[in-house]
């Protein structure tokens, strides 16, 4: 009612021929209309993320860089403050090849930041680090049996675990893990009443997110 | 045949009975969270025969953190970030890690068979992985350092007691 109301002296003052006067009001009308909010989206806050490229122990290398995006809004007291679809940056922090005598392959990865405009929302604790299924046990157990026919035969049948290979993890494009937000980061809402109304339409998503939220310590 | 059935019945409570134990001692290992702003690695191997001899020392940058006996765990303080870490025999073996702020994270060394000796193997690992193993005995305090982190027997009490 009071924007209106200020929105009409506006355009009376305009037709009373001070344009300049009628812009000044116009424009304190606007700024009170929708005033700047800002958003606070807290350290370790829970995210969702689509890893884009295939991944693999056998395939990448430490210090690979591999686009994610944020596969879940970021909801905050009900409100979208970041939308799904954020694009960002993840690294491969180490891989390592499954190798002979059973060795399996080995994948530690990292979420790096999700961007926000010119401005990065950097993100950690990406849970999504893994050793493939191993054969050690295998080559351990051929072994204790090689030992004894070796006695009787003259080949080196410990040998034969140098070809037996552990296995390799592959992580497909679009696979979703779990990461958090490193930093407190703040997101300017130009208009909060919208979003406010996004919300309403999808309480799943809310109550998921809130849910994870208490699910920190 | 009632004798048979009396000896049968004390064996299974004594089978029973040393598993509950053997469960109860596994419960029994508990790792204190980091101290504020720090991470934590846990150094664990299992107790396998193969390669039991042999220690697993674990190190970064050059310097040896920890020395892994067969069936022993440690406990790593760091700052946050990417650590490499190294095990080293005939072959050297390495895993990178992201340490995060106030966060635990699993390594496993374990040895596997070479041509003149075992080589370990360090690969990542979980707290399930950790449990299940039922890894129970602290590293001995002679056998960390002279790199620092490694969270001596008193140290670890002591995290515990403030926990």
């Amino acid at each position: 009612m009071r924007r209106f109301g200020q929105a009409a002296l506006a355009a009376l003052i305009t037709f009373a021929g001070t344009p300049a006067l009628a812009q000044d009001i116009a424009t304190e009308a606007a700024s009170d209309a929708f005033p700047p909010v800002e958003i606070l989206i807290p350290k370790l806050t829970p995210v969702m993320l689509e890893i884009l490229s295939p991944l693999g122990s056998k395939t990448s290398t430490s210090f690979d860089r591999f686009q994610i995006r944020l596969a879940d809004p970021i909801f905050i007291d009900g409100m979208e403050v970041l939308p799904a679809g954020a694009m960002g940056e993840g690294e491969v922090v180490h891989a390592k090849k499954a190798g002979g005598m059973g060795t399996a392959g080995e994948l530690v990865l990292a979420a790096r930041y999700i961007g926000f405009g010119e401005r990065r929302l950097a993100l950690r604790s990406m849970s999504l680090s893994a050793a493939g299924k191993d054969a050690v046990g295998a080559v351990d157990g051929l072994n204790a049996v090689g030992a004894g026919i070796s006695t009787f035969v003259p080949v080196p049948i410990g040998l034969v675990g140098f070809v037996i290979s552990g296995r390799n993890i592959a992580i497909p494009a679009g696979t979703v893990a779990m990461a958090k937000t490193a930093e407190d980061f703040t997101v300017p809402i130009s208009d909060p009443l919208s979003g406010a109304g996004e919300d309403a339409d999808k309480p799943s998503s809310v109550s998921m997110a809130e849910n994870l939220t208490k699910g920190e310590d | 045949m009632k004798r048979f059935a009396g000896v049968f019945l004390a064996t299974a409570l004594l089978v029973g009975g040393s598993t509950a134990a053997g469960a109860e001692d596994a419960a029994q290992v508990q790792i204190p969270a980091p101290p504020p702003g720090k991470g934590q690695v846990v150094f664990y191997r299992t107790g396998t025969l193969m390669g039991a001899a042999m220690g697993c020392a674990v190190n970064e940058n050059g310097a040896k953190i920890s020395s892994l006996g067969s069936g022993r765990y440690f406990v790593l303080v760091t700052e946050p970030g990417r650590h490499e870490y190294s095990v080293k025999s005939e072959a050297k073996d390495v895993l990178a890690l992201e340490v995060e702020a106030d966060e635990t994270q699993y390594a496993m060394c374990r040895i596997k068979m070479g041509i003149m000796s075992g080589r370990p193997d360090l690969r990542p690992s979980t707290e399930a992985e950790f449990i299940k193993s039922s890894t129970d005995r602290l590293v001995d305090d002679d056998d960390m350092g002279p790199g620092p982190g490694a969270l001596r027997a008193a140290d670890l009490a002591s995290a515990l007691a403030n926990k």
